[in-house]
Order: C-alpha cells, then sequence, then structure tokens
C-alpha cells in the first residue's frame, strides 16, 4: 500500500463506531465500486 | 529423541498414517519430506511401499472427510476458524471461495501439494455443498498422487536418502521440532514485518466525517467482508465498495493525490 499511497489510514473501530455515533450513510444497493466512481 | 529413528524405521507404516493425518487435520508438520523417508526406508523391504502409500492416503482421507463434514454442517464458520491463521483472514475467506468455485477439480486434486490449501479445500468443497462421492473420488486420487510421489521419490532415491537419515538418525526429533519451531518462527516474523512496515494510521469516526465535509475529501473504502457487507443494508454515505479479495483489482483505479480511508466491519 505504501508503493504510491502515503496517505493510507483505516477508520477506527471500524463501520460499528460508524454506526453508533449515527453518522450519515447510503444505502448497500447503491454502493459504487472504484472503477466505476 | 535418541531412539526416534530407530522407532520411526520399525513403525514406517504407522508413521507415514499418523503424520500424514496429523498435518491434513491442520497442524504444521512437515508431513512430505516423512513420507520421503519413509519411501527411502520402504527400498530395503519392497512390499511396504504400497502399504506406506495407502497409510499416508487412509490419514489424508479420514482428516478430508471429517472437515469435508464439518464444512457441510457449521458452514462458513468453520472456514472463518481456518483462515484465523492466515495473515489477512478476510482476504483468505473469499479468495478460497471464489478459487474454489473457479477450479474445483484442480484445487481438490493438487491441494495436497500446497500447505495451508489442503487444510481449507476439505470443508470449502462441504461448505460449496460438492457431492460427497465426488469429493471423495478426487481427494483419493490426490492423494494417492501426493503421498504416492513422495515416497516414490524416496524409494528411487532410497539408499542415499537412508544413508543420511542414518547420520542424523538421533537426531531426527530434534530436526522435526526444529523445523515446526521455524516454521512458526517465520510466520511470527513475517507478520511483525507487515505491522511494522504497512500498518496504517488510524481515523476516528468524527475525524472522519470532518475530513469528508472538507474541501478535498478523502476516498473512503468499504472493504468489509462479502457475508458483513450482505447481512447490512448501509454503508458510509459516498463510501466506494471494494470486496476484499478483489482489492487488487481494483487498486489502479484509486486517485493517487487523495487520502484514502478503509473501514470494514
Amino acid at each position: 500500500m505504501k508503493r504510491g499511497y502515503d496517505r493510507v489510514g483505516v477508520l477506527y473501530g471500524g463501520f460499528d463506531a460508524w454506526l453508533r455515533r449515527d453518522l450519515p450513510t447510503q444505502a448497500t444497493a447503491e454502493a459504487v465500486s472504484p472503477q466505476t466512481a | 529423541m535418541g531412539s526416534f529413528g530407530s522407532f520411526f524405521a520399525q513403525h514406517v507404516v504407522a508413521a507415514a498414517f499418523l503424520f500424514s493425518f496429523v498435518e491434513n487435520v491442520g497442524l504444521p508438520v512437515p508431513v512430505f519430506p516423512v513420507l520421503v523417508l519413509a519411501g527411502a526406508w520402504s527400498s530395503t523391504r519392497h512390499s511396504l511401499l504400497g502399504m506406506v502409500v495407502a497409510a499416508a492416503v487412509l490419514g489424508a482421507l479420514l482428516a478430508d472427510v471429517a472437515w469435508y463434514f464439518a464444512g457441510r454442517w457449521r458452514g462458513k464458520r468453520v472456514l472463518s476458524g481456518l483462515c484465523r491463521m492466515s495473515f489477512n483472514p478476510d482476504a483468505c475467506l473469499e479468495r478460497a471461495v471464489d478459487g474454489f468455485h473457479r477450479r474445483k477439480v484442480a484445487a481438490v486434486l493438487f491441494a495436497k501439494f500446497l500447505p495451508g490449501v489442503n487444510t481449507i479445500l476439505p470443508p470449502l468443497a462441504g461448505v460449496t455443498r460438492m457431492p460427497l462421492p465426488v469429493f471423495l473420488g478426487l481427494d483419493l486420487a490426490g492423494s494417492v498422487l501426493w503421498a504416492g510421489s513422495a515416497a516414490v521419490l524416496g524409494f528411487v532415491f532410497g539408499e542415499g536418502i537412508a544413508e543420511s537419515a542414518k547420520g542424523v538418525q538421533g537426531s531426527m526429533g530434534w530436526i522435526l521440532v526444529g523445523g515446526l519451531v521455524a516454521t512458526i518462527g517465520w510466520r511470527v516474523a513475517y507478520r511483525f514485518y507487515l505491522v511494522r512496515n504497512f500498518a496504517a494510521p488510524r481515523i476516528s469516526p468524527e475525524d472522519l466525517r470532518e475530513k469528508m465535509a472538507g474541501e478535498t475529501p478523502p476516498v473512503v473504502l468499504d472493504l468489509r467482508r462479502d457475508d458483513d457487507f450482505a447481512e447490512s443494508d448501509r454503508m458510509i454515505a459516498g463510501a466506494l465498495r471494494v470486496r476484499p479479495a478483489s482489492f487488487h483489482r481494483y487498486a489502479h483505479h484509486l486517485p493517487r493525490d487523495r487520502d484514502l480511508v478503509f473501514y470494514c466491519t
């Protein structure tokens, strides 16, 4: 990952932590891959 | 330990069965060299070669059938447990399933030659509901190929290997223990290397939310396992979805001028 990407991070606590704080989400049905983004 | 070599020579068929069973159950035992050695010892008594191969095949089949039924009854939970021993558990599980669907026959036939894969394949066959007769037929063929090639290799080069083995007879037990320690040591060292060189900094949900609302928002990637993603109907707003098993295929589509933030469950 460090080859070409120096600024990489990981969300602490994962998606569960995001949900617990009631932060914005979207439906997984609307998921987009990097290829189509 | 000193009598291990002579004990092995006297009970070569039992040793072939035992080592094969233990290795296929999933313990990191170097069974291929043991079978080569068993084949070498058989070169002095030709009638033993077939028994050594049969014993190794029987040991492998017993372990494999147990794993097959464990896979059928407990599903992917069995694979999750096995993949915990891997360096990348999430990718291990999904790559195993993907790879198996693409090359079922070749996978079961040649799995025995790949340490680690040979333990994952039987429960995978159970999880994917491969018919038992098909699994047994392929596993039997693969086991004969694997045990036969090792034993025949030892049989053909029997004298040289047996002479070498006599030289280290007294140390045989220590050599096996040393091999086990070296295997575990290598895995621990490699994991340490990965963490030291590739561990990424962590960002709190609040900080990520703030950055996403900023002028140059990071690219957020949902890397949850397929099971977890399918069970959930929500994801971080604006995140991109990448399956862990296929991340390497999409890496070149990611922008290099923005921060990347990954998340899993």
